[in-house]
């Protein structure tokens, strides 16, 4: 069966970073709301700082970004869910920014400038800095997770991809495309 | 409560063992796991999001897989073994992957030829008019494709166009001159016994809300019920199979699900189609001083010469294809090509490992929500933002599955010392890949990079000393497998145990190796050739 499964398992595999790519692509299904969410995990401050990171992440541009998303929210439930390792790891992460922050710039992320915070992330994306080593791990993580929660949203799947499937045709038309069909490896 | 057969398991072996006794005549009690499914609550166009206001409402999607809490297995420390399982009406058919391809005297003589493990007790042409029959009763779509890996069939629908992906495959493969041809998938792509065609969702793996993928409990199950002869007892989980004084089945000792309650049910002969890992813990579990370690395990073989297949992934992207933006590629769910095996080929240089592998394609083009392609694409902010939607339309993916050898010491076997809720042992897994599988796997990733070299396409970085958890698949396969000699196997070639003529094991489970093949088209014909041996054995009064 592959499943591409999750060669496969429902809310099984909440808050597991692994793909089941067999069967159902789309799990974990994971609740969020617009208005009166209350963190189940996070502390106010963690979820700020989280929902500006994801922001850097995957920015709004002419779609919305990773807070409109509600990013946060789908971090906040899926480590809430998920096992304890990771949640202290990703929580630890957190302070570890701020603290990187503070002695760098003398804030916390949450509180410097799209510019400042960009400087560091993009370090941590390279991996450039052995000091900073605990950050890129950080990072990876919190890159994996926002790229989870947006892309599986309605403005990451709707707005941005334009994502149009999941619906009944009477008929698959395949690829129509004549420059496809006529397209030469060696051309 | 007695039966004239008592078949355990509602999947695609348990579910054609009963339509097909029924048809005969034959009286069936029906033990399943689980309860039915019902279609009309699957989630199977929910987008992720919405799932996100369903739950909310206290809605949950139909829960097909088993929790490991509910039913554990166990693992040695450091080899773990991913056991998926589906306890309910039609099993694992509800989710599947749909893919059917007929195996063929390479698979049923690999033995013959190269030594490693037994072959066959039959040969292709024993199972050919069942592949007819099975892809008839299937709704299995492909083309006319017809080789010596994987041989034609005159009983298909017609298969579905392939995506813009598929067709830069196509034209690569060609260049290669490695093998391509139209999937098989047991998607209706006509209106087939009453049910309507494939509506093109792609969402098969949530289970499909019009039944028109081929599954047990839509295709085999209410057929049977149409008889008249068929009974089901549904959360009837069985522990073991009783014996008499003559060593032959009595009957089946099952434990309620809600309650835990034992029953015990009394029959002439029993049917396992349990799926292969479970059959087997049933089987070990049923001892007596007549089979003190295990039932018609005289020969010792019961549980070992595990096999299945080796999963590894390959993925890049089509530069062709960036930019274009979405578009529907989400067709029957799966790939609509296939790379049937080609390293015996005699183009080919002669591989330095035991048989082979096929390549299948799910996933490519823009059937998934994205995250694949993101966490592909470095960096950050807007322009990282750009470079996935840029991608989006371009994924390729490539899957190859290759056979896993049958090797004496990957096993099952049950602990007396660790019992599930009703206090039967558990079971436990040992598993590991060798140097032939790291072999193939090299192979593997050989062919998949070159394929897409050939495309020019990025090749999204992998780690070529990885492979997919062994069970992955999901094909398990050898632990009671079918044989000439009942001194090297358990069945006999009707699926009939050796030492127990009133048992026979109808699951993956009676296979002596896996092929690189998915395995269901041929357990469903397997277990309807055994079915009629059995129903002409009972007729006789043989049985």
């Amino acid at each position: 069966m592959s499943r591409p499964i999750d060669r496969r398992q429902a809310l099984r595999t909440l808050g597991a970073p692994a793909v089941v790519p067999l069967l159902a692509p789309f799990h974990p299904w994971v609740p969020r709301q617009e208005g009166g969410w209350q963190p189940q995990l996070l502390q106010p401050s963690e979820v700020e700082a989280l929902a500006q990171l994801a922001e850097r992440i995957i920015p709004e541009t002419d779609t919305p970004g990773a807070r409109r998303a509600l990013v946060h929210q789908y971090v906040d439930f899926v480590l809430a869910q998920g096992d304890a390792a990771r949640r202290d790891a990703f929580r630890a992460g957190l302070a570890w920014l701020d603290r990187r922050c503070s002695a760098l710039f003398g804030k916390p992320f949450a509180e410097l400038d799209a510019g400042r915070q960009d400087e560091l992330l993009k370090r941590l994306a390279e991996g450039a800095m052995s000091e900073e080593a605990a950050g890129v791990t950080f990072f990876a993580a919190a890159k994996q997770l926002t790229i989870e929660g947006y892309y599986r949203s309605e403005p990451g799947m709707m707005e941005e991809l334009r994502f149009q499937g999941r619906t009944f045709l009477a008929e698959f038309p395949g690829c129509t495309h004549p420059e496809h069909r006529n397209w030469k490896i060696d051309g | 409560m007695s039966a004239e057969v008592v078949v355990i398991g509602s999947g695609a072996s348990g579910g054609m063992a009963a339509y097909n006794l029924t048809q005969k005549g034959v009286k069936v009690l029906l033990l399943d796991a689980g309860e039915e499914f019902d279609r009309r609550f699957f989630w199977t166009h929910t987008l992720p999001f919405q799932g996100d206001g369903r739950l909310r409402k206290g809605d949950r999607p139909p829960q097909f897989f088993l929790d490991t809490k509910e039913q554990p297995y166990l693992t040695p420390e450091g080899r773990p073994f991913e056991l998926v399982r589906v306890w309910g009406r039609g099993g694992k058919t509800n989710v599947w992957g749909r893919v059917s391809l007929r195996m063929s005297d390479m698979d049923f003589t690999a033995a013959d030829r190269d030594g490693w493990g037994i072959p066959w007790p039959i040969r292709y042409a024993d199972l050919a008019p069942y592949y007819d029959k099975a892809e008839e009763l299937m709704g299995v779509c492909g083309g006319s494709d017809d080789s010596d890996a994987l041989p034609g069939s005159g009983h298909l629908m017609p298969a579905p166009p392939p995506r813009c992906g598929e067709v830069f495959l196509q034209k690569a493969c060609d260049k290669l001159r490695i093998p391509m041809v139209a999937g098989r998938r047991a998607n209706f792509t006509r209106p087939h016994r009453g049910f309507v065609p494939c509506h093109y969702c792609g969402a098969c793996g949530d289970g499909c809300d019009t039944a028109s993928f081929f599954n047990s409990a839509d295709h085999l199950i209410p057929q049977a019920l149409e008889t008249g002869n068929l009974e089901i007892q549904s959360n009837a989980v069985v522990a073991r199979i009783l014996v008499d004084d003559r060593g032959h089945a009595s009957g089946v000792q099952y434990f309620d699900r809600r309650t835990g309650a034992e029953r015990q049910v009394k029959a002439r002969v029993v049917v396992l189609g349990a799926s292969a890992m479970d059959s087997t813990r049933i089987l070990l579990n049923s001892k007596s001083t007549r089979f003190p370690n295990g039932l018609g395990n005289g020969s010792d073989q019961l549980g070992r010469n595990f096999c299945e297949q080796l999963m590894v992934h390959v993925k890049g992207f089509l530069p062709q294809l960036y930019g274009r933006g979405y578009s529907n590629d989400d067709g029957i769910g799966g790939e609509h090509v296939y790379v049937p095996r080609f390293n015996h080929r005699p183009d080919r240089p002669k591989p330095d490992y035991l048989r082979g592998f096929g390549i299948q394609f799910w996933n490519t083009g823009a059937q998934t929500t994205g995250v694949d392609v993101a966490r592909a694409v470095p960096g950050f902010g807007a322009s990282f933002k750009a470079e996935v939607k840029k991608r989006y339309p371009a994924l390729v993916s490539l899957h190859p599955f290759g056979e896993v050898l049958p090797r004496p010491e990957n096993r099952v076997t049950v602990d007396e010392s660790r019992t599930d809720r009703y206090g039967v042992p558990l079971m436990k897994v040992d598993v590991r890949f060798g140097d032939n599988e790291r072999k193939m796997r090299k192979h593997m990733y050989d062919t998949c990079q070159e394929i897409l070299e050939t495309l020019r396409a990025e090749i999204v970085p992998i780690d070529r000393d990885t492979n997919d958890t062994p069970g992955s698949a999901i094909h398990e396969h050898g632990t009671c497998r079918m044989g000439k000699d009942r001194r090297t196997s358990v069945l006999n070639a009707f699926n009939q145990m050796h030492e127990v003529a009133n048992v026979f094991v109808v699951d993956g489970s009676a296979f002596p190796n896996s092929s690189e093949k998915n395995p269901t088209l041929s357990i469903v014909a397997l277990s309807w050739r055994a079915t009629d041996y059995l129903a002409e054995e009972l007729r006789s009064g043989r049985l």
